[in-house]
Order: C-alpha cells, then structure tokens, then sequence
C-alpha cells in the first residue's frame, strides 16, 4: 500500500529525514518509535504532503501513485489520513461543519453525490459511538477550548467519518490519561481491516498495549535504524534507545 | 501665522549652511504642518495655549546663575550627568562618561560632524508636528551625545534639563549609539521660574546594530507647559527600552516615535501617568515597522484624579516588507473622580499579511470588590486604595531590570500616588 | 446545517453576480444639482410644502459644506453635477395592489430571489422593493396594518401619515449631520417607512430591497423606522446594482427612534456592485445611519455585512439616551481587489447604566484598504456605562490594507469600557488541517473565513445569514493562492 524509498526531507535548509525506507501493506499495523527530534512527526507530515517541508530524494508511493507532485487534499482524498499531534482550532467552525465539507469534497472528487443532512447525520451518529464521543462537543468550534483528551477523540471520529486507507496517528497518545487512551485505541482498533493500514508514531510503548502491531520500527537522525515485533517496543521501553544508536 | 515672518527672519541669520538649508525646508512646510495638527491634537490645546500665554520666539541668553548649581545637586543620582539650562549644554556643570562624546553640535569637530549632519532633523517629526518645526527652527545649539562602538555603561547618565530664565526653552539633543553599545539615560526637567513656561524638547536618536538604549524619563512639570519629541531610528538586531512617567504639568505632550527600520529590532514602550489637579497628559506614540520579524511592545497605564485629563494615541504601522512581525500595545486607565477624563486611540495600520498585532485599551475604575476586600482584612480605605493603586503601576515598574532605576522610579510613583489618598 | 450546503454549492459562480440590467421604461430627471432640482422632485412626489421646504433648508445648508476628507480613502473627485438626482420606472396608473405592478419589474426582483408575490414569499418577510429612486410595492401592507403597523414607501408615507413623518423626520440625523446627509435631505427621492405601535410586536421581519438599475443616477434613499413604547421590530436591507464601468452614487439615511422598552432590530447584507478586478466601476457608498434609544429600557441593534461597493463609508450608531439602553454594533466588511471600506459605528452613551457592544469583522484581501473606524464616547452623566468593543481584521494576501481606529473618550468614573483589537492573517496550520481532511484551499479558506466572521453572522435572521455567507465566499473567490 506505502512504499516509501530513500526518502529525504528538510525543513529550511535543515536535513531531518535522510534517506529512510518504509513498506506498509495493507491489513497492518506499524510503530514508530524514536526519541524526540528524530524525525517521527516530520515523517507524518511528509507523507500528508504539508509544505513547510522540502522532500530533496526518493519516493513516496501509495497504491501505485507518486505522491509528490499531490497536494495535501488530493493525498486525502486518495485515503492518506493524519491524526494530528497538534490538532488546529478554528474559531468559528463546528466540527460537524467541518466534516460535512471535508466528506462531501471527497465525494464530490470521486464523482458521487453529496450526502443529505439526514444520511449524514446517520453517519455521523453511527461514528460517534465509536469514540464516545457526544454531540454538543461536536457542534462546538473545532479544538476550540477542547480538552486534550478531547482533542484527539476528535481527531479519531474525524478518521472514521473520512475512513481511510492509510491512517497515520501523530503521537495520538501523548497528553492522555489512560481512560482516554484506552477510549481513543478501542476506536482505532474498532476502524481496523483487511483492507487498511495503520502507521503509530509515538514516543512511549504505553500505546502499544493497546494498538498492537504487528511491526515496530526505530528511527534515529532521520533514518530507520532497526525493525522488528512488538517485543522490540517492549524492549526499547526498558533499555531506552541509547543501545541502539548507531556507532554504539 | 503671525510668527512665520519672525521665523524667516531667525532663519535667515543662521550661519551653518547646511542647518540653514534645513531649517528653509521645514520653514517652507510650515502652513502645511499646522493644517495637519487638527487630529493630532485633538483633546490637547497645547497649540492654542502656548500661543496666547508665551512668546513663542523670545531669544535665549546664554548665563548660568549659582542657583542652577545648588538645584542640580538634589536631582544628580548618578556618577555622569548632563546638564542643560534654559536650553544650553553647561559642560562646566557636567559630569562626562569615558567613551562617550559630549558636545554641542557647533563645537563638533569636522570627522564627528558628518555624522550628526547625517542625522540632524532626518528622522525627527519637524515635518509632521509644529511644535517640532519650531523647536528645528528656533533651538539654539544642538546637544550631540555620541556613544562609541561596544562601549557598555552600566551605570545611567542622567540629563538634567533646567528652565530658569526664560519663559520658553526649547532643547534639543541628537544621541548616536554606535554598534554594539549599551548605554542607559535619565531624564528630568527642573522649573526654577516662579511664573509659567513653556518647554520644548526634540531628540533623535539613532542606534546602530546590534545597540541597546534604556531610556527613562520623569516628568512634572507642576503648572508649566510641555512639548517632548523623542525620534529613535533602530538598525538591525538594536534593542530599545523606553520608560516615560508623567506626574504633572498644565499640558504635557509627548511624543515617541519609533522607526524599526532594519530586521529583527526590538522595542518596549512603557508609560505611566498618574495626574490629578488640573494636569492633562498626551502620550502620543507610533511604531513603524519597516523590515522583517521585528517586535514592538507597549503597555502605557494611567490613573486619573482631580480635574485632570489623559490623552493616548498609539499608532502602529507594519509596511508591506515587514512580514513576521509581532506588535502589541495596550492602554488601561482608571478614572478617579468625577471630573476627570480620558480620550484614547489606538491605531493599527497593517500593510503586511504575515503579523501578529493586536492593541487593547480600558477605562474603568477602582474594583469596589477588591477595596472591600481589602478593607474586610482590617486595611484602612486610604491603605487599601494607595494599595491597589501601586498595584496597577507595578506591572510597569516590574520591566524595569536596572535595579537603581527602579527604585528610583518606585519611589517617585508612590510619592505621586498618595496625592491620590483623598479621593 | 443546509445552508452551508447551499454555499458551497454557490460556490462555482464566478463573477459579481447581480451584475445585469434590465430595460423598463424610466421617468429621468436630466442631470445637474440645483434648487430647481429639488423643486422638480418634490413636485414628482406631489409633497406638501412644508416638505418642500425642508428639502430646500438642506440644500442651502448642503451648498455651504465640503466632502469630508477624514476617511481613510481615497475617493475621486465625484462631479454631482453629472448626476441624474431623480430617477422612476414609468408608472402607467396608480397600483390598487402588486399583481398591477410592471410585469419586469416583478422579473427584476425574482431574478433577485425576490418574489413579490405574496402567496410565493416565504412566510415571515414583508419586503418593500425600491428601484433606482423609487418604491415599486410593498408586500403584506393588509396583513401588517390590521395590527396597526405602517410599512410603506416613504412618499406613501408622505401622503398617507404626514404627521408622523413631519414628527419624526430628521430628528436622528438633522440634515445639517454631514454632507452627505445633508445632500440626501434635499433630493432624497424616496425610502422605506415604518411605524410600530405601542406594544405591538411585529410577526414578521420587514424587509427592504434596494436596486440601483438605470445608469447615471445616483440613489439617494431615505428610510425612517419608529417603534413606538415597548414595541419591537426587526428589519432587513438588501442592495445590489448592475455593473458599469462608470461609479455610481448612493447616498442614504437610515434613522430609527425608539421609544421607551423598545427594541429595533435591523439588518444590513449590502452587495452594491464592487467595481471589477481592475477596480474599474463601482458604487460609491457614502451612507448614514443613525438610531437614538430615546426612552428608558430601549435597544436598537445595528447587523452589516458589507461586501460590495467600490468605497464604502458608513458608521451606523446609537445614541442611548434612555437610562438603561443598548446599543449594538455587530459588522463584518469585506474588501478584495480594489476596493476600499471605512466603515465602524458611533456609540454615545448619555443615559445612566447604558450598554453598547461592537464586534466588527474585517476581512482584506487583493489590494484593497480596509479601516474600522469606531468612537464610543461616555458622557459626563451616564454614570455606570458600560462598552465592550472587539475589533478583529484578517488579511489574506500582502497587497491589502487593515486598519483599526477606534476612538474612545470618557467623562465618567463609573463606567468600564474594553476594547480590544487583533490583526492576523490566515494560519498555515488551519489551512493544513482542512486540506489533509480533504477541502480544496478555496473551501478551506471559505469555511475558515465564515468561522471568523460567524459571531456576526449568527446576528442575522436565518434567511440573510444564507445570503451573507455565500456572499462572503463569493467575494474573495481568487483571492489566495
């Protein structure tokens, strides 16, 4: 589904990713884990297609396409999906507004028609439960005043409002407690199919107990520098990363 | 005018060429500046005023009395001084810092003139307020303070300004701050006169790279007349810090014009005013944000008792080339009493996309919930107002860092604020 | 939550989108300002003398004053003397009722999604339909008046209810006001009028709709609005024009007196036609609109959103006079290409513990200037007043302008008054998250735009809040990017 080759990025002159490799066929669940400043959320926001970075070599390939002439939107709408670290407030927009456009946009790019309030007022319902999420929260300014528990529930319904392919989760567990992950993991693995992937990128291994995958790889200085199975997340939880740096 | 004539007249006997040339100039743009003082001088009738109650061109005679000498004394806190009277630099009376040098303008020697030539009535407003054309015009001889390059005083120098003689003094002051200077300047005016009189004060400043200037200045002026214009042109990377606190005076105007002329300048603007009687106080500043990611601050506060009036007017420009830039200014108030006023404006002028700027300004009064609080705790009403109201100043006091100064300061404010005690 | 559908759906329409005219055969006077002028129209009107007369005193005082030079704008030489002051579609006989009006006319207005038949208007709206100069026809007049409401043209309300008019008249706005409401007292042509007795609670919102459509003409309507004690009413206003490559004038006075325990609600989505990409053509509006809380307990709540006209200059204020009144000002002004807005409102309070409330939206794009302009002034004895103003302006591109000048002069030390101002442009971020979520930048930017503006938005009555968010999209449509 993803083949990423080579890959190199830089924001402002500055090399972050540097030559990283990264299969994700369809079905699976991959970690990435690594220290702060390794590159993990540039990684994220290179594969959504965000600006700010300069991809200077390789590829990113999704479902037999070249990403890198798409912009963010026309990633989306292939079913490229990122849960944000940092999800963005606008004064203003409610969330149901704000999925209403978003949904109906990518229909609209695949030639269907739009929903009508009531079928995707169903949608929306029926979603809903999958995060418990309530409707007041929804009908408030997006990330507006939300809570960080709220924050990334919001982010998670939004995933499964846009059901996509791909599902790229920019340390979602960061700033939750444990009721809250374990309310945000039920619905990633409640979203879970033969037919998509997911991509975990995170610090701690915490979440890892709840979303399990099925490979978990490390990335230092911009590159992929060991893979392996959950049991590599367990173990990097009681060494740290220092054994594992290379030169070490 | 009437005195536009007189003006020629002044002009046409300066003997500096290149002076005399400017002086023509601003001379010529003259009707058109007063057209223009409507607005700026909206709730302020300084113009009107100073008219009718001085001769605005009465000359200037060159004599110090014993009297200057004994006064200079109680007001010098500092190990360098600059003192001025009825308009004259007395380097007799001073105090000079090592690495700094103090002249006037007419003893400049040839090298050191290009600069302050460079600069004189370049970055001033002689050309957008009156009072400022006529204090180009009718100031005698210019103080020049040159600071030379990564000098660091640490200690201020105060500037001591002295009216004794006349009824108008005009001063004037050009400050060069070369690279990587620091230095820091407190300023004060002193009324020796008996009767009214009227003050004018135009000072440019220019910082180079990477400089940093505090300047600090405490004004009262009891009954008497003011006009300040301070003009500070900064380069790249050039910090500035400015203080202004007024007490009194019949109209005190200041006015502070900041140019951020080159990327990545810096400058804080803080006032505070506290008036009562029948003082009035106008503060008008502007920012000009010229280049990129630049940062201007301003928070100005005042309290107001008596019959007294407070006017602001703060303008902040961000030009079209001035993308990242981040400016800020607020303006609170407390309305004492019944007959006291406040007229503010603060403006923004924003030609760049890429800002950050927001301006907030209240008036409002004393919390009654707060005094009773207080006053519930067993705190007189007086010590709980005056409480509160060091409170409200100390949010200004509080980003003085020189230590000295800020009690300095600290000191003067709550001399001021128990005048408030009987409202 | 279909409105918001319906806008995006809009979305794909280009161009300013009232911009045709229609051919119907027009009454004109010839072009030139003078007393004969005047003359002419109030004998087009059949006016009584005293009105005559009334208009003549502005004219002489209109002679004595210059155009105001204090905005921030840059406004042409604007020659009055090529104007045609009066302008009427040809009436062949007088109208019993609107099914006699010009069948174009009637076309005219539903191209505008306006239908002036009543059995086909959404229920709730009285519209009175004003083109160029002149009210065409008021709709629902039988079903108010049983409640004692008057809703009429302004010449009907001459003739019909001269005391009320004579009572009233420039009592707001005094025609000595300023130049251009000076101008207006001597040749307005005509308006809308309304009268809300005691206690009555008007059912429906009236609405009047403004169309300049012959060329050369200026319009110069006057709308009056009196809502008698403890009487509410909520009224909209809609314009548009065809586009021209000339400028055309429209200079009108709103003024609005409430009672005691009144409260008057009107609102503003103006739409003139904004000039082309070039900033060639365009209405110049010069408006003023002006409302006094004249009794205890009285409001009057002011709603615009501003998104046409080449230059727009306009501050409608309150006056709260009435202890205990309020005062709203909610706006939002939009500006692309080459347009200019200095619009703001006046908030003077005069009565003990009266309240005002600004919020004003500013949105710049292309390379137009766009300036808040605002006063809220608390006089000597309006002891515990209150003001709270937020004035917030977005740009959107590096070639437009946004200024802030809000003027705030107190004389009271019981009042509290805020004020509070932002200026900031579109985030990267915000636009990010929309488009990973899918959006294209022209809808992220849309549904972002309408966030910002929303407190004001949600102001207006649902059927104009449709209206002004699509308007919103539509005007800065190619403005990013």
């Amino acid at each position: 589904m993803l083949k990423i080759k080579n890959l190199h990025a830089s924001v402002e002159d500055t090399k972050i990713l540097k030559g990283l490799n990264l299969e994700v066929k369809s079905g699976e669940v991959h970690a990435i884990m690594g220290p702060n400043g390794s590159g993990k959320s540039t990684l994220a926001s290179v594969i959504a297609g965000r600006e700010d970075y300069d991809v200077t070599d390789g590829e990113i390939n999704f479902q037999g396409t070249d990403l890198g002439e798409l912009g963010p939107e026309e990633r989306a709408r292939e079913g490229i999906f990122l849960a944000f670290q940092y999800p963005v407030e606008i004064p203003g927009v409610s969330t149901t507004n704000f999925m209403k456009t978003a949904v109906n946009q990518i229909r609209e790019s695949k030639g269907e028609k739009p929903l009508d309030a009531v079928a995707f007022l169903k949608l929306m319902k029926e979603k809903m439960k999958l995060v418990n999420i309530r409707q007041d929260l929804l009908s408030r300014s997006i990330n507006d005043g939300f809570s960080g528990g709220e924050k990334k529930r919001n982010e998670i319904f939004q995933m499964a409002m846009l059901n996509p392919k791909l599902s790229i989760l920019d340390e979602t567990d960061s700033g939750l407690d444990i009721d809250a992950l374990k309310i945000v993991s039920n619905g990633v693995n409640a979203l879970k199919s033969k037919e998509n992937a997911t991509v975990v990128v995170t610090h701690y291994q915490r979440l890892l107990d709840y979303i399990v995958p099925d490979f978990v790889h490390v990335l230092i200085d911009g590159k992929i520098v060991k893979s392996g199975d959950k049991n590599l997340a367990l173990e990097l939880e009681e060494k740290g990363y220092d054994w594992i740096k290379p030169g070490n | 005018m009437n005195i536009t004539k007189d003006l020629k007249k002044l002009v046409s006997k300066e003997e500096d060429i290149n002076l005399k040339n400017k002086k023509t100039d601003i001379l010529d743009s003259l009707d058109l500046t007063y057209s223009l003082q409507k607005e700026e001088y909206k709730y302020t009738p300084l113009l009107k005023i100073v008219d009718k109650k001085f001769d605005l061109l009465k000359e200037n005679k060159d004599q110090i009395s014993q009297k200057s000498y004994e006064e200079v004394a109680k007001f010098v806190n500092s190990k360098f001084y600059l003192i001025s009277v009825d308009g004259y630099f007395k380097s007799e009376l001073s105090n000079i810092p090592p690495k700094v040098k103090i002249k006037k303008y007419s003893e400049l020697e040839r090298e050191e003139k290009d600069t302050f030539e460079n600069m004189y009535q370049k970055h001033d407003d002689s050309k957008s307020d009156f009072f400022s054309s006529l204090n180009s015009i009718i100031h005698e001889d210019c103080l020049t303070i040159s600071v030379d390059s990564n000098t660091v005083l640490k200690e201020h120098i105060t500037i001591i300004n002295i009216n004794e003689n006349y009824d108008v003094n005009n001063y004037r002051k050009m400050i060069f701050c070369d690279k990587g200077s620091e230095i820091s300047i407190f300023e004060r005016f002193i009324n020796l006169k008996s009767d009214e009189n009227f003050s004018s004060s135009v000072s440019e400043i220019y910082q180079a790279e990477n400089s940093k200037l505090n300047y600090y200045s405490a004004q009262d002026f009891k009954e008497n007349y003011h006009y300040n214009s301070i003009n500070v042109f900064q380069k790249r990377d050039s910090v500035s810090n400015f203080f202004t606190m007024s007490f009194s005076g019949s109209i005190v105007r200041n006015n502070l014009n900041i140019c951020l002329h080159d990327k990545s300048c810096y400058t804080n603007m803080y006032g505070f005013y506290a008036m009562n009687d029948k003082s009035l106080i106008d503060n008008h500043t502007s920012v000009d944000h010229v280049d990129e990611n630049s940062l201007s601050n301003e928070h100005y506060k005042g309290i107001m008792g008596g019959r007294s009036n407070g006017v602001f007017n703060g303008k902040i420009f961000v030009r079209k080339k001035a993308q990242k830039t981040n400016a800020f200014q607020s303006n609170n108030n407390i309305i004492l009493s019944d007959k006291s006023k406040v007229n503010t404006k603060p403006q923004l002028e924003i030609w760049a996309d890429d800002v950050k700027c927001s301006h907030g300004c209240t008036v409002g009064q004393m919390d009654d919930d707060a005094i009773f609080y207080l006053m519930s705790r067993g705190i007189s009403r007086k010590d709980s107002i005056s409480l509160l109201l060091s409170a409200f100043s100390s949010e200004i006091i509080e980003k003085i860092t020189d230590e000295k100064m800020k009690s300095l300061l600290t000191e003067l404010i709550k001399k001021q604020l128990e005048k408030f005690n009987d409202e | 939550m279909s409105k918001d559908d319906k806008i995006l759906k809009d979305f794909t329409s280009k161009e300013y989108e009232h911009g045709w005219s229609v051919d119907f055969e027009v009454d004109q006077a010839p072009n030139g300002l003078n007393e004969d002028i005047v003359r002419l129209i109030s004998k087009k009107k059949e006016e009584p003398n005293w009105l005559l007369e009334w208009r003549l005193d502005a004219f002489e005082t209109f002679k004595k004053m210059k155009m105001p030079n204090w905005a921030n704008l840059k406004i042409p030489e604007i020659d009055l003397q090529s104007i045609s002051y009066y302008s009427a579609p040809k009436k062949k006989k007088e109208l019993k009722s609107m099914d006699e009006v010009d069948p174009e006319l009637i076309k005219t207005f539903e191209k505008l999604g306006i239908s002036l038949q009543e059995q086909k208007r959404l229920s709730g709206v009285a519209v009175d339909a004003v083109i160029d100069s002149v009210s065409i026809g008021t709709t629902f007049k039988d079903k108010l008046s049983e409640l004692g409401i008057i809703f009429c043209s302004f010449s009907e309300a001459v003739k019909e209810h001269p005391d009320l008019v004579k009572k009233y008249l420039g009592t707001v706005i005094p025609s000595k006001d300023n130049y251009f409401a000076a101008l207006n007292s001597a040749v307005f042509s005509d308006g809308s009028f309304c009268y809300i007795p005691k206690g009555v609670r008007c059912p429906m919102e009236l609405s009047t709709y403004f169309r300049i459509n012959a060329s050369n003409t200026g319009q110069f309507e006057r709308t009056l609005i009196i809502a008698d004690e403890s009487s509410y009413v909520s009224y909209l206003e809609g314009c548009t024009a065809p586009m021209r490559d000339e400028n055309q004038l429209h200079a009108a006075v709103v003024e609005i007196f409430a009672a005691s325990n009144a409260e008057v609600k009107y609102s503003t989505v103006q739409n003139w036609y904004p000039g082309d990409k070039d900033g060639k053509g365009g209405i110049y509006n010069f408006v003023t609109k002006r409302g006094i809380c004249s009794g205890d307990n009285s409001k009057i709540s002011w709603t615009q959103v501003e998104t046409g006209s080449a230059i727009t200059w306009k501050y409608p204020s309150c006056v709260l006079k009435g202890n205990n009144s309020i005062g709203e000002f909610y706006s939002v002004a939009v500006t692309n290409n080459y347009q200019q807005a200095d619009t703001g409102t006046k908030m003077v309070h005069i009565g003990k513990n009266t309240k005002s409330k600004i919020i004003s939206k500013g949105i710049s794009a292309g390379n137009s200037q766009n300036s808040y302009r605002g006063q809220v002034k608390v006089m000597n004895r309006a002891s515990n007043s209150r003001n709270f103003s937020q004035c917030d302006s977005l740009l959107l591109g590096n070639k437009c302008g946004a200024h802030t000048f809000p003027y705030i002069d107190i004389d009271n030390k019981s009042s509290m008054v805020e004020h509070e101002a932002t200026t900031s442009k579109i985030g990267e971020d915000q636009i990010f998250y929309c488009l990973q979520r899918g959006m294209d930048e022209e809808n992220a930017i849309a549904l972002i735009v309408n966030g910002y503006a929303k407190d004001v938005l949600k102001q207006l009555p649902m059927e104009f809040s449709v209206e002004a968010q699509k308007l919103l999209s539509l005007t800065l449509e190619g403005s990013v990017g």
